[in-house]
């Protein structure tokens, strides 16, 4: 297979890079205390809201960007991007989907998310959040039925004001990191779930994220919490219209399961990437943790990441009750100038904690894929066992794929094995499937879909086909 | 002793020493001094740095190392005559027998004064390696290897240096420069050994340049007292079809760091890392490699396993960095550790940094402990779990010694290392 | 069917074939035997269009179709197949996966109608049975941790699944004992037909006395130097290559 070849395959064209009309209320740009009581007001949060934001911007100020490690990134003008940015009808939110603006109804068609019909078929709530605002949410007299609280943040704010100031932050504190403080100052609106004890999620949860208004940025922040002997399993995908300037998505997700509770985080991550020369495109920078704060609890990530120019995300699980398990299933792929930057955190605390990391990269054009991970097992942490695959697979000859495992082992009971490897595509394996009359780009999609199958099977069924189906578009055209 | 006037007092100690360089030398000096005058020692601020404190090194007033006389007798002895050697004590060199491939640096700078400019320090960067700024800034005298085309070394050549307790604590600074030229081979030993009390910190400088087909066996034997500390940089510049094959081994020092940095330039070349570390106590011990393709059709291997006892802690980072066109490469690296005590701690960094796209590469690490099936087959044979635990811990070792070819130090090693486990003698017994 | 004139090939500096002639009428099997790196296995990749040999003189023809213009899936569809001396693992990609496609993209070739889930799996359990595979096969990675034996019969399995018009089994035979031999040559019997033709790339005679062949040829140095009847490969047993080569041949 020639380079040029492969230089016709990983050229695609984003399908998701439309801009939707609709009148929307956005803040000027620039950040200052006035700009968050201002957010804070109009969202109608209380005062603890409105204090624990100004905490978190003051000591925002105090801080510094992180040092970019492997990454290529132009400097972040923070007075340049506008803070806030809802739909005019915000005033009269919808009640129900049928009152939900057309051309957002529409917009989601486009992505692929009919709300109506899809997510019914698949049993499937989804809550929808356009720019900064959460827009619509079904199936939720479905949920209340079962107890579960399942809404957009802002409505758990003024609804369940005692979980959200119970749990807010508890995971990821506002001093956390730059990103994360930042957030925590600024964030417009996100998910919130909650399962009460022994309650099995009647359905996969959904939200899709989409940035639609020019310079803005989006800020949301999701809260998760499952109570002891919980089962729930939630799927975010996201989506950006294709702009020549780059936009900020700095996102923040907390997830507490306690005693016998399970947590299944999917995310199918298809932001705009920007274009062929790098121009445009998300910078996906985001903090994710899980706590697995009771015994037996369980907390699994699997992310899927094909868009955004830079992705720097870590979710990441703290094993602090006994017993319990942290899982990454993670595929990223990066073309042309794209840059991620993923991995997570396994911090082990309790006894007979276990962790699985797999993940796969695949890179092409001059694209840079890194892994970067950590495997911290404390002093106290009994026969802590953690087993990491990494795999990175590359097409083209200008791309790169880098491997940053931190294994930190303080206790002589933990089993720690990590493994990477780094292959192309083999001359061989094509020859064979041509062999037996495959074309070349039949071939290609095979075999990257055999490498990734080990975290598309954690995917639950209805988004594992829509990740496969997005790898394969962006594989399209590769044979000329 | 990131402070000015420490570096002023050493310079001038230094200066007082230093009989006659050539001019090139001193600019070269001249420029480490100030990069250790303003940047000073690494600090964990450094991400090469992240694991290993030189804090307790900050707090002392080092001098150069100054001339003491010991008794040889002191050393323990390896290899016995098989080996050309070299020794010096507290970085000043005895005498040197004739027919051995090395010479003093002072004596080459006396009858060829411009012999190695450009040569010497061609391979250190002080952004990756601060120390080798101390060491450059310092080191008093060095050896120079040099196997010219044709020339032919049986024996080992063995280099020993020697750290002594002195009026207060050293710095003592080893240099050696080797240069291969095509196809020849050495075997060359360096060792660092203490006497008991001293409180001296080593950093030590090997430069090595490979010409095509060159072949160099290099062992590092680390047996310092465990009041010492020890630093060492081994930078290595291979040609095409060039071998390195390196053995370093690790099982004194109270803080010790190792970096060994290689470029594989040509194609053909290969280079073949192994190494073992066994730490025990408080002892603290570092090994950072990289590992550069450079080249296309080049090969590299890696293997380092460690055992670490009591409150030990040890550092592994491993980079393997394939460049752009280094198509072909074939790299596999692994890092494996035996952990035997609750308060000892690892922590091991395989990275891999790929930018071209028809490689093989891997890597892998592991934490753990000993085989439970392996340990309870022995005991139904009728051995002591005691014992069994140190058989099996030695295997885990022997493993990695193994490779070391010259059979005396093989041996020499691998009782040296037997000696550090816990339940030892026990072995003994066995045989 | 097939028929090859004055072939030459090489491969980076080296030249492997140096004036191949070969002629195999429909329904006909012929071996092709000889010394290690004679161009046994050059031969057999350049039929099923390998890039990494340049054709630098001559012409393969099979059904009237010039086959070096064609690219290797192309061939495929036209029914030509290679069972490969060393068949590759692709990890992660299902047998029954890249069986499916492989057949579904032949069907489409002809203008037949794909086959659905179902029928392909009736058809694909019978083949096993025939080849003594194990149900398990199904859900593995295509040759993944395959043993040696195992892969050579997957092979012969999309073989008889794939039902080739021209099939070049290239070292089927090595590394198989007697009993999975004659499971592997079962299924390259139960294939042989009037309007099919093979090529045995063998180093041993055994193979032959399960599968017989019409005609074997010897390569050597790039070239045909002998052709004859099945009692040649008995000789070759006996007599080894050197007499061939030597070039004093009775």
């Amino acid at each position: 297979m020639s380079n040029r070849d492969i230089e016709q395959l990983v050229a695609r064209q984003y399908e998701h890079g439309f801009v939707t009309e609709i009148e929307s209320v956005t803040l000027p740009p620039g950040i200052d205390e006035d700009v968050i009581r201002h957010i804070s007001n109009m969202k109608g949060e209380p005062d603890f809201m409105l204090q624990w934001r100004l905490r978190a911007y003051r000591h925002w100020l105090t801080m510094t960007e992180p040092d970019w490690a492997q990454l290529n990134i132009a400097p972040i003008d923070y007075q340049g991007i506008s803070y806030y940015s809802a739909p005019k009808s915000d005033e009269d939110r919808p009640k129900s989907l049928d009152e939900v603006d057309p051309k957002l109804l529409e917009t989601y068609d486009k992505l692929g998310i009919p709300l109506h019909e899809r997510a019914a078929l698949a049993g499937v709530a989804v809550d929808a959040v356009f720019d900064s605002v959460s827009v619509a949410t079904t199936f939720k007299e479905k949920l209340a039925d079962a107890g579960v609280i399942f809404c957009s943040f802002s409505e758990a704010v003024r609804n369940h004001p005692e979980l959200v100031e119970k749990h807010l932050g508890m995971v990821v504190p506002y001093t956390d990191n730059f990103f994360a403080t930042l957030n925590s100052a600024v964030f417009t609106d996100g998910s919130f779930v909650f399962v009460p004890k022994g309650v099995r999620c009647p359905m996969e949860l959904s939200t899709y994220f989409r940035i639609n208004a020019a310079n803005t940025g989006q800020f949301e922040r999701t809260l998760i919490v499952a109570e002891e002997g919980s089962h729930v399993s939630y799927l975010e995908g996201c989506t950006a219209p294709m702009r020549d300037e780059n936009q900020l998505h700095a996102a923040v997700v907390e997830l507490v399961a306690l005693d016998d509770a399970e947590i299944k985080y999917s995310t199918v991550q298809n932001w705009y990437p920007g274009d062929e020369n790098g121009v445009g495109g998300i910078y996906n920078f985001v903090t994710k943790r899980g706590e697995c704060r009771g015994k037996n609890a369980k907390i699994s990530w699997t992310q899927v990441e094909t868009g955004s120019a830079i992705t720097w995300k870590y979710p990441s699980c703290i094993l602090r009750g006994d017993n319990s398990v942290g899982e990454f299933y993670s595929v990223a792929v990066t073309n042309n100038l794209q840059q991620a930057d993923t991995g997570t955190k396994m911090i082990h605390i309790g006894r007979n904690t276990s962790s699985t990391i797999v993940s796969k990269g695949i890179s092409a054009g001059r694209a840079q894929n890194s892994y970067r991970g950590l495997v911290k097992v404390l002093p106290g942490a009994e026969y802590a066992r953690n087993h990491a695959q990494c795999d990175s697979l590359l097409m083209g000859d200008r791309c790169g794929a880098h491997t940053f495992p931190y294994i930190e082992v303080a206790n002589p009971t933990a089993k720690i094995e990590h493994e990477a490897t780094t292959s192309k595509i083999g001359e061989d394996q094509l020859f064979y499937c041509r062999q037996r009359g495959i074309s070349e780009e039949d071939a290609v999609n095979m075999i990257v879909n055999g490498f990734c199958k080990d975290v598309f099977r954690e995917l639950p069924m209805e988004f594992a086909v829509e990740a496969q189906n997005l790898l394969n578009v962006s594989l399209e055209g590769a044979v000329g | 002793m990131s402070a000015q006037p420490a570096i002023d007092y050493l310079a001038e100690r230094h200066a007082e020493r230093v009989v006659s360089e050539p001019d090139w030398l001193t600019a070269t000096r001249k420029t480490a001094m100030a990069y250790v005058a303003e940047r000073g020692l690494p600090t964990t601020r450094y991400e090469n740095w992240k694991y290993t404190n030189l804090r307790s090194l900050h707090r002392k007033q080092f001098t150069p190392a100054a001339a003491v006389t010991i008794d040889v007798n002191d050393v323990p002895q390896l290899g016995a005559n098989g080996f050309h050697t070299l020794s010096f004590v507290n970085g000043q060199p005895q005498e040197i027998h004739p027919g051995s491939p090395a010479q003093l640096m002072s004596t080459v700078f006396e009858r060829q004064p411009d012999a190695l400019a450009g040569r010497l320090s061609a391979l250190v960067s002080y952004e990756s390696h601060p120390l080798a700024a101390l060491n450059t800034a310092f080191f008093a005298d060095g050896v120079v290897i040099e196997v010219k085309a044709g020339q032919h070394f049986d024996q080992p050549l063995l280099l020993e240096f020697v750290s002594a307790p002195a009026a207060g604590p050293a710095l003592i600074c080893p240099r050696v420069l080797i240069v291969l030229e095509a196809n020849t081979r050495l075997q060359v030993i360096e060792r660092y050994v203490g006497l008991p009390d001293s409180e001296n910190f080593t950093n030590a400088v090997t430069e090595v340049h490979l010409a095509s087909g060159a072949h160099l066996d290099h062992y590092r034997l680390q047996e310092a007292t465990p009041t010492d500390t020890c630093a060492q940089l081994l930078a290595v510049h291979q040609a095409a079809d060039s071998r390195l094959n390196t053995h370093s081994v690790d099982t004194g020092g109270k803080l010790v760091r190792n970096d060994l940095h290689t470029w594989l330039c040509g194609p053909g070349a290969e280079a073949h890392l192994s190494g073992f570390y066994m730490a025990v106590r408080t002892q603290h011990v570092d090994n950072h490699t990289v590992i550069n393709h450079n080249a296309p059709h080049t090969t590299s291997r890696e293997v380092y396993r460690g055992v670490l006892a009591d409150r030990a802690r040890a550092v592994f980072n491993g980079k393997v960095v394939v460049a752009k066109d280094a198509q072909k490469t074939d790299a596999r690296q692994s890092n494996n550790n035996l952990i035997l005590s609750g308060k000892a701690e690892i922590d091991t960094k395989p990275e891999l940094e790929i930018f071209a796209n028809d490689v093989k590469a891997s890597h892998g690490a592991t934490v753990g402990q000993l085989d439970d099936e392996a340990l309870f087959y022995l005991r139904t044979r009728g051995i002591g779990e005691r014992t069994a635990r140190a058989l099996l811990t030695f295997a885990f070792a022997d493993e990695v010694l193994a490779a070391i070819e010259i059979p005396e130090l093989r041996k020499y090693v691998e009782e040296t290392v037997t000696r550090r486990l816990p339940d030892h003698e026990r072995l003994a017994k066995l045989t | 069917m097939l028929s090859i004139r004055n072939l030459h090939a090489r491969a980076d500096d080296m030249e492997i074939l140096k004036g191949v002639n070969l002629e195999i009428p429909a329904g006909e099997v012929h071996a092709l035997m000889g010394p290690n790196g004679s161009g046994k296995s050059t031969l057999a990749q350049i039929i099923a269009g390998r890039e990494d040999f340049k054709v630098t003189a001559g012409e393969v023809r099979y059904r009237d179709i010039d086959l070096l213009e064609l690219t290797p899936e192309q061939r495929a569809h036209e029914g030509v197949f290679l069972a490969f001396q060393y068949p590759v693992e692709i990890p992660g990609v299902n047998n029954v996966y890249l069986l499916k496609a492989a057949l579904n993209a032949q069907r489409r070739h002809r203008g037949e109608t794909e086959l659905d889930a179902f029928e392909f799996l009736q058809l694909v359990r019978e083949k096993m049975q025939l080849m003594q595979m194990d149900e398990s096969f199904l859900n593995r990675g295509v040759n993944e941790d395959f043993s040696g034996g195992e892969k050579k019969r997957n092979e012969v399995l999309q073989m008889t699944i794939l039902e080739p018009t021209l099939a070049v089994l290239d070292e089927t035979d090595s590394g198989l004992d007697i009993d999975a031999l004659k499971v592997v040559a079962n299924g390259v019997n139960s294939l042989r037909d009037a309007s099919r033709s093979m090529l045995l790339v063998t180093h041993y005679q055994r193979l032959l006395d399960y599968i017989e062949p019409d005609v074997v040829h010897v390569l050597a140095d790039g070239k045909i130097v002998r052709s004859g009847g099945k009692e040649l490969a008995l000789e070759l047993e006996e007599r080894g290559y050197d007499w061939l080569q030597s070039g004093n041949a009775a």
